[in-house]
């Protein structure tokens, strides 16, 4: 059985297992001239499966597209990716900033709190049972009706630091996963990943597919997007 | 070393000059841990020590890994050896070639030498018995004119084939 191998080299593995008799097989290469099935992975190749299948490599859980594509712009642009985060976590609802402006902001956008006060209160809201308890405040705005909400708007402690959070905001840089410059001419593939303009180009050139996720690409399949920016 | 002449031929394109600075710096900033680069003054070569986790067969075991890059980079893979002696496994042949599919065909240009390295020791780590590929001798063989691995035609096999 394919167990006792490894798990994780085991793009190849996995592939195999697929493939039928999932035994431990060790790879092999066959002269220059073979034309059977060149390159690892042959039978993945193109498909959702060869994503894990690569990536594997890197963490032994396959097939979650998600994560991999988390992966690869972790490991191709660190400082990009978290920049990516921390932005990301910003506009999520994970805090819940109760203010005036609650009504017309169905989805508060984020603005730390900070204040035990908060986490308490949304934390006799929430759904104990199916809420992590580091992640309490997480879920808090989809668990609360608008009469909790309301209530737990009384209960918390307003914070001024809305403004400073605004104030604070500073010009994203998003880094190109190719070249690892900031964007230039940012271009979104119809998979919704994000390069310069000629980074995008030169990899469909070169690969026919995303750098990102690996879906198959055409010279059609990516368009300029033109970010907002912040005045 | 069987590598060079397939890969340093060319010299890096600007692009590529530019990509693998910013992959140095980034390395040195945060290096992937169980690694460490050697340096020279040659961007076109690395040279990577690695050291095998702990708590696998290879535990502090080192290793060397020399990583070429080709003139597009990254729109084309490194290629990567492990120098003479080559950590035994089943997944890497005694001249230094390692069978892992992202260093071919699934190469995608977003990866880094650092994400190849994590996959490279996660290969290692994952290793349940120090043995070389059961094709070692004839892949070796094959290999003597000095030919890169990028070369080779990869493929994957069960036990019956
Ligand atoms: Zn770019
Ligand atoms: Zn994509």
């Amino acid at each position: 059985m394919v167990l006792n191998v490894d798990l994780n080299v085991p793009p190849l593995e996995s592939s195999m297992a697929d493939g039928a008799s999932g035994s431990a097989h060790p790879c092999i290469s066959q002269g220059a001239t073979v034309s059977v099935n060149p390159q690892c992975n042959h039978s993945t190749r193109g498909q959702q499966g060869a994503v894990p299948t690569s990536n594997n490599g890197l963490r032994s859980s396959p097939i979650d597209v998600e994560a991999l594509e988390d992966d690869v712009e972790m490991f191709s642009s660190l400082r990009g990716f978290s920049e990516t985060r921390n932005r990301a976590r910003r506009n999520q609802p994970v805090m819940v900033v109760l203010d005036e402006d609650l009504e017309t902001r169905p989805r508060p956008s984020g603005v730390t709190i900070g204040e035990s006060v908060t986490t308490l209160s949304l934390n006799t809201h929430a759904k104990r049972e199916r809420i992590p308890t580091n992640m309490t405040i997480i879920n808090c705005d989809l668990d609360l009706d608008p009469e909790e909400e309301n209530d737990a708007k009384k209960r918390i402690v307003m914070k001024s630091n809305l403004e400073p959070e605004k104030v604070v905001a500073k010009e994203p840089t998003f880094t190109c996963p190719v070249c690892m410059n900031p964007l230039v001419e940012a271009s979104s593939t119809i998979c919704g990943h994000i390069f310069c303009d000629s980074c995008i180009k030169a990899s469909i050139k070169a690969q026919k597919k995303c750098p990102t996720c690996r879906r198959k690409l055409t010279m059609n399949n990516f368009h300029r997007v033109y970010l907002p920016t912040i005045d | 070393m069987t590598s060079s002449s397939a890969a340093s031929r060319k010299a890096l394109s600007k692009i590529a000059c530019s990509r693998l600075q910013k992959e140095l710096v980034e390395w040195e900033v945060n290096p992937p841990t169980g690694f460490k680069h050697k340096v020279t003054d040659n961007l076109q070569r690395w040279i990577i020590e690695v050291v095998g986790a702990p708590g696998t067969l290879y535990e502090s075991e080192k290793y060397q890994l020399q990583v070429d890059f080709p003139e597009h980079y990254p729109m084309e893979a490194p290629q990567v050896i492990f120098l003479h002696p080559a950590p035994l496994h089943p997944h890497i042949y005694s001249n230094g070639h390692i069978c892992l599919d992202i260093l071919y065909d699934s190469w995608s240009p977003a990866m880094t030498v650092s994400s190849v390295c994590i996959s490279i020791l996660s290969m290692l780590s994952s290793s349940t018995a120090k043995q070389r590929p059961a094709d070692n001798d004839r892949y070796v063989k094959n290999c003597r004119n000095g030919r890169s691995p990028k070369e080779t035609r990869w493929w994957f096999h069960d036990d019956k084939v």
